[in-house]
């Protein structure tokens, strides 16, 4: 595992109170992600054997996608929303498990980007779909985030991003939220009890044969900007680990600035702002990133001029799924999510998600309905 | 003034009427100036054709093309990507339960499921995807083929 790196002026996890104040506990220096530099070498090592590329802009170029993202508006998230339009933001963390929320959330973005696309899985060739999730499963943020956090291997809370990729990518990926009983364990809802099922000592077993089910294919570190927009435009979310504390206000497009203080927070990033005339208002492009808080933030959740992106055929049903503003024809930001100017998350630990070993697409056995026409 | 009875004023002009009937059944027509356009000749489906054989009253047969008449136009007004193919069978089912419960329709066509299923099958695949405006149009039209396979 190597060394943890606790940033300047943090301090661990502490036992919590019951619904004790998660950001007033980020704001204070609890250190929800943390450095592990080992962990961050060896996700960038393994992914050279693996796709022969450690960095984005690496992949990028390869597969002749760099630059796919420049002035553009890259809005991934809303591949999740069309089909859970309920999954985010998702409940508030009752710890500072934001490591593995991130990286749920992440990974549940480039699974349906993969599935949206329709293309079939690079291993498997199998087309593959949306798995089935209840209502509020859906609404507790379709995959269990604590699956992968149950791997972290140690008791208290707070772990890196790297670490958390090197387990998605080989021992706990996608876990759909849904009862399992021969595990003896229902993930249908996210909850203390849930998070700390496991922690010093990763699952074994038959939990552990499920957590290979759905790994991540592949993960690659996104080093700049350019990469970041570039990886969004292609489907591939981000997940970051960092120190930035944000406003909680929004503005008029649902940007927000840096806050006083700091964050040793995990986020994931859902879309990518690179357009002519977003760079001309805020000297930047805009990164959109989602929090694990609930409802925490507030102010408008329009992005700017976007009503002309809503396909025709589909605005009545992006408003019904709250995708699009009925007011204003606009496209919004997810609920608990905001635009943050690039340079503002310039040092960010952030690595893209690659595909999901998803769920094949389901067959008919046919069309009969069990007719009383006979 | 003399008159010649009624039922003989017609009679001798019998002769020029059985010529112009001679005369008109040897005539040649002439081709026309345009041409006459038939409808092209579509392909029907094996398995919409077995449908259309199978032997149901027409009073009974009618009703049923009503229902995917019915299935077809809400299938038109239906937003792409709404629902999947799954869905719209899990729909025709309940319409199916719904129309023809505790009526004269139940249990009048034997295999009738199973013919429907076939053409369903014919045009839409088994894949439980969801429907985008492609794929809705092509379940209009399977419905549409089972309206017209039943009307009568």
């Amino acid at each position: 595992m190597g060394p943890k790196i606790l940033p300047k002026g943090c301090q661990f996890w502490p036992e919590l109170q019951p619904n004790a104040d998660i950001a007033a506990l980020y704001n204070a220096g609890f250190a929800g992600a943390y450095g592990e530099p080992e962990e961050r070498e060896a996700l960038i090592a393994e992914n050279i054997a693996i796709t022969g590329f450690g960095s984005i802009e690496e992949a990028a170029t390869a597969n002749n996608w760099a630059g796919s993202g420049a002035n553009e508006l890259s809005m991934p998230f809303i591949c999740v929303l069309e089909r859970y339009p309920k999954a985010w933001p998702g409940p508030a963390q009752p710890v500072g498990d934001c490591v593995g929320r991130s990286t749920a959330n992440a990974g549940l973005l480039s699974m349906c980007c993969e599935v949206a696309a329709g293309k079939p899985d690079e291993v498997s060739g199998r087309i593959e779909t949306y798995p089935d999730v209840n209502a509020v499963g859906e609404r507790n943020g379709v995959v269990s985030a604590e699956a992968i956090y149950w791997w972290r291997r140690h008791g208290g809370h707070g772990w890196s991003c790297g670490a958390a990729c090197r387990v998605m990518q080989r021992e706990s990926g996608l876990w759909v939220r849904q009862n399992y009983p021969e595990l003896g364990f229902d993930l249908t809802q996210y909850t203390k009890a849930s998070i700390e099922r496991y922690g010093r000592t990763p699952p074994t077993g038959k939990v552990a044969e499920q957590g290979v089910k759905n790994l991540v294919r592949a993960f690659a570190e996104a080093r700049s900007r350019e990469a970041k927009r570039d990886a969004l435009a292609n489907g591939y979310a981000l997940n970051t680990c960092g120190m930035e504390a944000l406003s909680n206000r929004r503005d008029q497009w649902g940007v927000s600035s840096r806050a006083a203080g700091q964050w040793a927070h995990a986020m994931a990033v859902i879309a990518f702002d690179d357009r002519t005339e977003i760079k001309r208002m805020y000297g930047d492009s805009l990164e959109l990133y989602l929090n694990s808080w609930n409802i925490w933030n507030s102010g408008s959740r329009d992005i700017f001029d976007s009503a002309k992106y809503v396909p025709a055929n589909k605005k009545q049903l992006w408003i019904s799924l709250g995708i699009v503003n009925a007011a204003t024809g606009n496209i919004m930001i997810p609920e608990g999510s905001c635009w943050i100017r690039s340079r503002d998350v310039a040092n960010r630990d952030v690595f893209a998600v690659s595909s999901v070993n998803g769920w094949p697409r389901k067959r008919l056995p046919n069309w009969t309905v069990g007719s009383l026409i006979g | 003034m003399t008159t010649q009875p009624v039922n003989q004023s017609w009679t001798k002009y019998l002769p020029w009427l059985l010529l112009a009937g001679v005369l008109y059944l040897n005539h040649k027509p002439v081709a026309p100036a345009t041409p006459v356009v038939t409808p092209s000749a579509t392909v029907e489906k094996d398995s919409v054709k077995k449908l259309r054989e199978l032997p149901i009253t027409p009073e009974v047969s009618n009703k049923l093309a009503n229902l995917h008449g019915a299935l077809a136009d809400i299938l038109s007004r239906t937003q792409p990507g709404e629902i999947t193919s799954g869905q719209l069978k899990a729909w025709m089912g309940k319409a199916d339960s719904l129309y023809v419960r505790g009526t004269e329709l139940q249990g009048s066509v034997p295999g009738f499921d199973a013919a429907r299923s076939a053409v369903f099958e014919d045009y839409l695949g088994l894949e439980d995807e969801p429907l985008d405006a492609p794929k809705l149009q092509v379940a209009v039209e399977a419905a549409k083929a089972v309206e017209s396979a039943l009307r009568k």
